[in-house]
């Protein structure tokens, strides 16, 4: 039987009729469907632009457990007081309405790659053409460590308040702070560095207002960096951490983390125990369960990998996977995210077009940048960037020669340049 | 079809003419969404299409000649200190002529656009030295809360323009020509 929604129209009356057209249109809506798992960076601008560019030809639907996303770039001025969590918390619903897409709140609990079919944890099952995994991160668990309890901060969300909190209510004049910087790749290569600098503004501020040193001498902030080395603007965070906070930050390099005692605030590590008045654990990272459990990383390593031309998993064909959860040797970071996105939407587009994405004029064009600010205190910033290119030779995405490049120390110019840089970046992205 | 026939035959003597003076045939390259990617690598920070939000220069509508020729600035600055002296550095010159062609496509003016975020406005930072932020100027001219249905097509890459833009192209051609021809003299 046939049924033209003329026909329906003349024949049911007003109300039933639209509902029914309602039901009709989504049950024949048989555009290459494209699921996203993850609404942060990468997973709303692969939504945001395979809708832009997609000339509608595509049905797209975004899966995340959070019908909003908090953004971890900027989050360390949650922390100091400077920026409240609301404003970098952005809803999924009002992208998803000016960019035509579908969202749903729920978890992802298996991919079913042979069915082209993703499960949720509440039982139900969604088909797809094509998936796209923007899970972001999982952190590992260590022996006794209770996020609840003691916060990573590295996940933005209840943990960035928890450590705001602990911060502003439990850390005296002269207090010491403890924190864990984990082993490389990990998201945001500049980011604990820049954390250190801004727990020793924010304890020497506490100090001040609480008496000054006099009451229970000089605070302290001890680092204890799972690397050899500064991962990040090591001249920057080398001459913050001397010229600024010479008298509070004692830096610790290649010290591994072996259990923490959540009851006390005492990290145990390959040399000794540190116990603070407050502890911000930020464990070492991986791939999460799902695309470990998938057969999206193989066994031993942490990350999923792929081909950098597309995103399509080097493992599972018509799946693909951008931001911090794949394996290339781009640095984890919000703006890379947005980056990867933009290659795979455009991937994703010609190859359901039937258009080649290794034609050499594509990839000798194939470029992605990253561009950052850290601030090191209440007022001032240092930045990074670099841009990066595919190498048909490697087949990697590669660092452009002399592209590399970071400020000489810090100033207030680029702290207000940091605002600028983020709202452009949150409304390419969220908006 | 008469102006097709047209635009082909001209397409023809501008290869051999252009390819006689060594200008290489990669900056005719026609895949319209090849010069798009490249470009969407800007908006980062200068937003979406080049629409940028807040004090940094918008893309959109600027002359391709303009922006290549800031590129080409910045990749020769000789102690670069400024974070677009590095990214320049990162992009081949045909590649900047197809960044620099695509932004050069849209409207200077965006028309209705997207609601954005302006994170300096409203936001408490730090000591300010300045109170003079421009943060009231910028929300009364984007009105952030506004909603409306068209506005992606100012984001949309118009492939029917394509005409018109051989003809800006052209223009571009010839007036990248004539700076080059500037350069060499000063050189």
């Amino acid at each position: 039987m046939t049924i033209s929604r003329r026909n329906l129209i003349r024949t049911t009356s007003g109300v039933a009729a639209l509902s029914l057209i309602g039901k009709l249109s989504s049950q024949i809506d048989d555009r290459h469907h494209v699921v996203v798992v993850g609404g942060g960076f990468a997973g709303s601008t692969l939504a945001r632009y395979l809708s832009l560019w997609g000339e509608q030809k595509f049905r797209i639907t975004l899966i995340d457990p959070s019908s909003e996303h908090s953004s971890c770039v900027m989050s360390n001025l949650v922390l100091t007081n400077q920026i409240a969590l609301s404003k970098l918390t952005f809803s999924h619903t009002p992208l998803a309405d000016r960019f035509n897409f579908a969202t749903r709140v729920g978890s992802v609990s298996e991919i079913k790659a042979g069915a082209k079919s993703v499960l949720l944890a509440d039982g139900s099952e969604l088909s797809y053409d094509t998936l796209v995994l923007a899970t972001g991160i999982e952190l590992d668990a260590i022996d006794g460590y209770d996020p609840a309890r003691i916060p990573h901060a590295w996940i933005a969300g209840d943990s960035t308040e928890l450590l705001r909190q602990q911060l502003n209510e439990e850390l005296p004049a002269g207090g010491h702070v403890v924190m864990t910087i984990p082993e490389a790749p990990y998201r945001c290569p500049p980011g604990p560095y820049e954390r250190a600098c801004l727990l020793a503004a924010m304890a020497r501020q506490i100090t001040d207002a609480n008496g000054g040193s006099g009451v229970n001498g000089s605070p302290t902030v001890t680092v204890l960096d799972a690397n050899e080395d500064i991962q990040a603007e090591k001249a920057t965070f080398t001459a913050a951490f001397e010229e600024l906070y010479g008298d509070i930050i004692d830096y610790r390099r290649g010290v591994k983390i072996t259990r923490i005692d959540s009851d006390n605030r005492t990290a145990y590590t390959t040399v000794g125990a540190f116990s603070g008045d407050v502890l911000n654990v930020i464990p070492n990272h991986q791939a999460p369960a799902i695309l470990r459990n998938a057969g999206l990383v193989p066994t031993g390593d942490r990350w999923a990998p792929v081909d950098p031309v597309t995103y399509e998993s080097a493992l599972i064909g018509g799946i693909y996977v951008i931001g911090d959860a794949q394996a290339t040797s781009q640095p984890k970071s919000a703006h890379m995210a947005n980056a990867q996105a933009k290659v795979c939407a455009d991937a994703i587009i010609r190859k359901t077009a039937g258009l080649a994405t290794h034609a050499s004029e594509r990839i000798n064009n194939l470029t992605t940048n990253s561009a950052c600010f850290s601030p090191v205190n209440f007022n001032e910033a240092a930045w990074l960037t670099a841009v990066f290119r595919y190498n048909t030779a490697s087949r990697l995405m590669e660092l452009a020669p002399n592209s590399l490049g970071a400020s000489e120390g810090w100033d207030r110019e680029s702290y207000d340049d940091m605002y600028t840089w983020a709202s452009n970046l949150f409304s390419d992205t969220f908006v | 079809m008469v102006k097709r026939q047209r635009n082909n035959q001209r397409l023809c003597v501008q290869v051999v003419i252009l390819t006689a003076i060594g200008v290489p045939l990669d900056s005719l390259a026609q895949d319209a969404t090849i010069d798009r990617l490249l470009a969407s690598q800007c908006s980062q920070c200068h937003g979406t299409n080049g629409y940028a939000v807040g004090d940094i220069d918008s893309l959109a509508g600027e002359s391709a000649g303009e922006i290549r020729e800031e590129m080409l600035e910045m990749q020769f600055e000789r102690d670069p200190d400024d974070m677009m002296d590095h990214q320049a550095l990162g992009y081949t010159d045909s590649q900047i002529r197809r960044i620099a062609r695509y932004y050069a496509s849209l409207p200077e003016d965006p028309g209705t656009r997207a609601p954005f975020i302006d994170l300096t406005a409203g936001s408490s930072r730090g000591d300010r030295d300045d109170e003079d932020t421009g943060d009231e100027d910028r929300d009364d001219d984007h009105e952030a809360d506004e909603k409306d249905e068209d506005y992606r097509e100012d984001y949309r890459y118009d492939s029917d323009d394509e005409d018109e833009q051989d003809e800006e192209d052209e223009e571009d051609e010839e007036d990248e020509e004539d700076e080059e021809d500037e350069e060499d003299e000063e050189d």
